[in-house]
């Protein structure tokens, strides 16, 4: 059995006065204190980051943790572009079970707001390929032309995906932790400023900065002695062609499709177990594509559904999506993403989600995306 | 800065793909590009399809800009990708302009 | 025998209007018209340069030509625009248009005559067997100085001509280069605009080399200005051509249907053979047309040509391409240019 122990969110946003490794360092001395578990106790650490080498020149992160810690446990980190904290959380998942009674911590953090957003934008832009880059596309630009596709094909319009950002702004207005807690209308969303048409400002994901830290453990004995403790069902992992270009389908990311339907089998329980998920809504169409990909949602009616707020808190939907505020309201910090994610339905199942809590939730699934479909992590969470 | 040899290695590609025609499966307006491609913006970027097969990105710099569609026919054209006025070496790529 | 088997020209579709740029600075369009005869200009993009406009024009050489591209043992590229200051484009032309190993590639600069002195220099190689056929090209975005007089003229775009043996659908007989040293326009290096000598650029540069070069090979094959259908002369401006036409004896006739400077504005290296095309679009057979290109600095190469039966099987169609037009504001203009 792999369990969570404790989880630890920084605040996500802009925040000047903390660096890229204040952040890691926060992250991991408050998880450790608020699980009341000592440093010696903990036997690897999985850190995700995907840009501290191209914006600040700055590598080898395991070895600078390992200088704040002042240890010489083995460190590792992941980059897989936005999945990068998804991947840490599965790359951690198989050590533990190659390495029975142990215990890791999972930490991903990201500093984005020091750069200019052309900067941040070009950087992001190596999780794509060199064609797609030599095109002068964007992230939110690759979406752009996802989300055409699927507004073309499905005969929707901008309202059917900007309904997204609207629910979880709502969500995130919850959330004390989020890099934005205010509510949005569907009219502010769909004429928002243009960033690549049909996406507007309020479609996209926020550059932030951020950290976020989890404990995992195969230690039965630590599992017993927690108060609040969550296991890991399953995480998979699945891959896909960089260029978006490449894949079988335009309408649908293969990545999550695969990783999902993995992910389903190794936890042996059904779609309609889940009762709350953190899915990858990098822009609004993305959570669309991801509710289809996983299964929840028929191929086509994502349009339909998320016009009705059908996976909102407070809706009697049979599955709410995105109660963090997802990483539109939430914020964005690329590798805290994946495990802000697992560390949300952690809460959820363990009670702890305040204002955002869903009832009656026993299962919980994260999803991460890395790129445009290049890398997808699915995590399935039980108590 | 991008490599002159990674710019040279793909001067190779380019040139197979010049002067052929296709078909817009997909289509976007950036207005929020990385530095190299600030002075184009705002510009509209397409995937097409090549009548021989390959799916291509590019921007588009035909007439048909405040009118672009799905199934548009377009052909493959050579233009300076990034807009730099510095000491790199000058990158040349694929885009796209209407098919005749 | 040498001559020109085929051509291809590239002009892209932007124009800006005299008017629109004469109200920027407060100056009143029909003057200016009237004394340059240029009413518009066209206007290369952002994202274009004389090497892309090069392989436009070179594209549509070869394609209306059967030569195996391995007979093109030399490529030119004449330019006042080049996009390096040290890099030949002409290696990138020839990349791109599938011309590669055993060939002679050379950038030639000469002010608006660097191509046409590359016709003259291919003919040697030729006529040696070096090769058996040369793609010369001429290709310009040409920027002139906010405010200054050359803003409403200088323009963008490419000609280009496959030369060889035989096949020709223009002969070239006779040939001739009339040079000096005289500083009438220039560019120092690392200068971005072109400085110009005002007044100096007309009596003692412009006319007096076409004058001398056309006096001289006119009189060596015995010829008179009524033996030509058309005459084609380098167009600064629209009222140039016309005075020097006039001097040496050719009819407004003569020369306006290869004034395309009106509305195309001045290539530099590609003015001459742009208006040397629109000609060539209607001749007909056995026409002879006379061409004197002029480049600052200076001097003038001059070309006797005569049009065989096989151009009706090579034209295009130039006049829907001039008429293929986007009107643009001057803000834009200056983002084109890159000058903003």
């Amino acid at each position: 059995m792999i369990s969570i122990l404790g989880y630890y969110s920084t605040q996500f946003g802009e925040l000047w006065e903390r660096s890229l490794f204040d952040l890691v360092k926060e992250s991991i001395d408050s998880l450790l204190k608020e699980s009341k578990i000592e440093k010696k106790e903990i036997d690897a650490i999985f850190f995700s980051n995907m840009m501290s080498g191209i914006l600040e020149n700055n590598l080898h992160g395991s070895s600078k943790i390992a200088q704040l810690l002042n240890t010489h446990i083995p460190i590792f980190r992941s980059e897989a572009a936005c999945a990068s904290g998804g991947m840490a959380v599965y790359l951690a998942v198989q050590y533990l079970k190659a390495n029975p009674g142990k215990t890791v911590i999972v930490v991903g953090a990201e500093k984005m707001t020091d750069f200019s957003p052309e900067e941040a934008v070009e950087g992001l832009m190596a999780a794509a390929s060199g064609e797609e880059q030599e095109a002068g596309l964007t992230f939110p630009g690759l979406y752009a032309l996802l989300a055409q596709i699927y507004l073309n094909s499905y005969h929707y319009k901008h309202e059917n995906i900007g309904a997204i950002s609207v629910k979880n702004h709502f969500h995130g207005f919850l959330n004390e932790k989020a890099h934005f807690k205010r509510k949005v209308t569907l009219k502010q969303v769909l004429s928002s400023p243009k960033i690549a048409s049909p996406l507007g400002v309020l479609d996209c994901s926020p550059i932030s900065d951020g950290a976020s830290a989890i404990i995992i453990t195969s230690n039965t004995k630590k599992i017993k002695q927690a108060k609040r403790t969550c296991s890991i069902l399953s995480s998979e992992i699945a891959s896909d062609s960089i260029s978006f270009m490449e894949r079988e389908r335009l309408d649908s990311l293969t990545s999550t499709v695969v990783a999902g339907n993995k992910a389903f089998k190794e936890a042996g329980i059904k779609r309609s177990d889940i009762r709350v998920a953190e899915l990858h809504d990098c822009f609004s169409i993305a959570e669309i594509l991801g509710m289809e990909d996983l299964g929840f949602w028929k191929k086509g009616e994502g349009g339909k559904r998320a016009l009705a707020y059908e996976t909102m808190l407070g809706n009697s939907g049979s599955i709410i999506v995105n109660t963090s505020g997802g990483l539109k309201a939430a914020g964005h910090p690329i590798g805290a993403t994946g495990i802000k994610q697992v560390g949300e339905i952690f809460l959820q199942l363990t009670h702890q989600a305040d204002k955002r809590q869903v009832h009656d939730v026993y299962y919980g699934l994260a999803h991460n995306v890395g790129g445009s479909g290049g890398t997808a992590v699915v995590t399935i969470l039980g108590i | 800065m991008i490599s002159p040899v990674k710019i040279w290695r793909r001067q190779k590609n380019i040139r197979n793909m010049l002067g052929k025609k296709g078909v817009v499966l997909s289509w976007t307006i950036i207005y929020t590009p990385s530095n190299d491609f600030k002075k184009s913006a705002p510009y509209p970027v397409l995937l097409a399809q090549l009548d021989s097969g390959e799916k291509v990105v590019g921007q588009y710099v035909g007439t048909l800009y405040n009118d672009l569609k799905i199934g548009m026919r377009i052909r493959t054209i050579l233009r300076k990708t990034r807009i730099t006025h510095n000491e790199d070496i000058i990158s040349y790529g694929i885009k796209f302009t209407n098919e005749i | 025998m040498f001559g020109i088997l085929s051509y291809g020209y590239y002009i892209p579709r932007f124009r800006i209007k005299t008017e629109d740029i004469a109200s920027v600075w407060g100056k009143n369009s029909t003057d200016i018209i009237h004394s340059l005869a240029v009413k518009e200009k066209s206007v290369a993009g952002i994202d274009e340069d004389s090497l892309t406009m090069a392989y436009e024009s070179s594209s549509m050489a070869l394609k209306s030509s059967k030569v195996k591209k391995k007979n093109i043992k030399t490529v030119f590229f004449g330019s006042e625009s080049p996009p390096y200051a040290v890099n030949p484009a002409s290696t990138t032309l020839a990349h791109f248009l599938g011309i590669e190993e055993q060939y002679l590639a050379s950038d030639m600069q000469f002010a608006c005559k660097a191509a046409t002195g590359g016709i003259i220099i291919a003919s040697g190689l030729i006529a040696s067997g070096f090769t058996k056929n040369a793609l010369v090209v001429a290709s310009d975005k040409a920027t002139g100085r906010p405010h200054d007089a050359l803003e409403y003229t200088a323009a963008s775009g490419s000609v280009a001509l496959l030369l060889g043996k035989t096949n020709l659908a223009v002969r070239i007989i006779d040939m001739t280069s009339y040079s000096s040293d005289t500083p009438d326009f220039w560019r120092r290096e690392g200068i971005r605009y072109p400085s110009h000598s005002g007044r100096f650029t007309g009596k003692p540069s412009y006319f007096h080399h076409i004058f001398q070069a056309s006096t001289l090979i006119l009189k060596k094959n015995k010829m008179k200005p009524t033996d030509f259908a058309y005459a084609v002369f380098h167009m600064p401006n629209g009222t140039f051509p016309l005075k020097v036409g006039s001097m040496l004896g050719f009819t407004e006739r003569q020369i306006s249907p290869s004034l395309v400077v009106n509305t195309l504005g001045n290539s530099y290296t590609a003015s001459g053979l742009m208006g040397l095309v629109s000609v060539l679009e209607i001749a007909k057979t056995n026409d002879y047309i006379y061409f004197a290109s002029y480049g600052s600095g200076a001097g003038s190469d001059a070309f006797i040509l005569q049009v065989t039966s096989k151009l009706q099987k090579i034209k295009h169609e130039f006049k829907s391409a001039m008429e293929n037009k986007e009107y643009i504001n001057y803000a834009h203009y200056l983002r084109c240019m890159e000058i903003i």
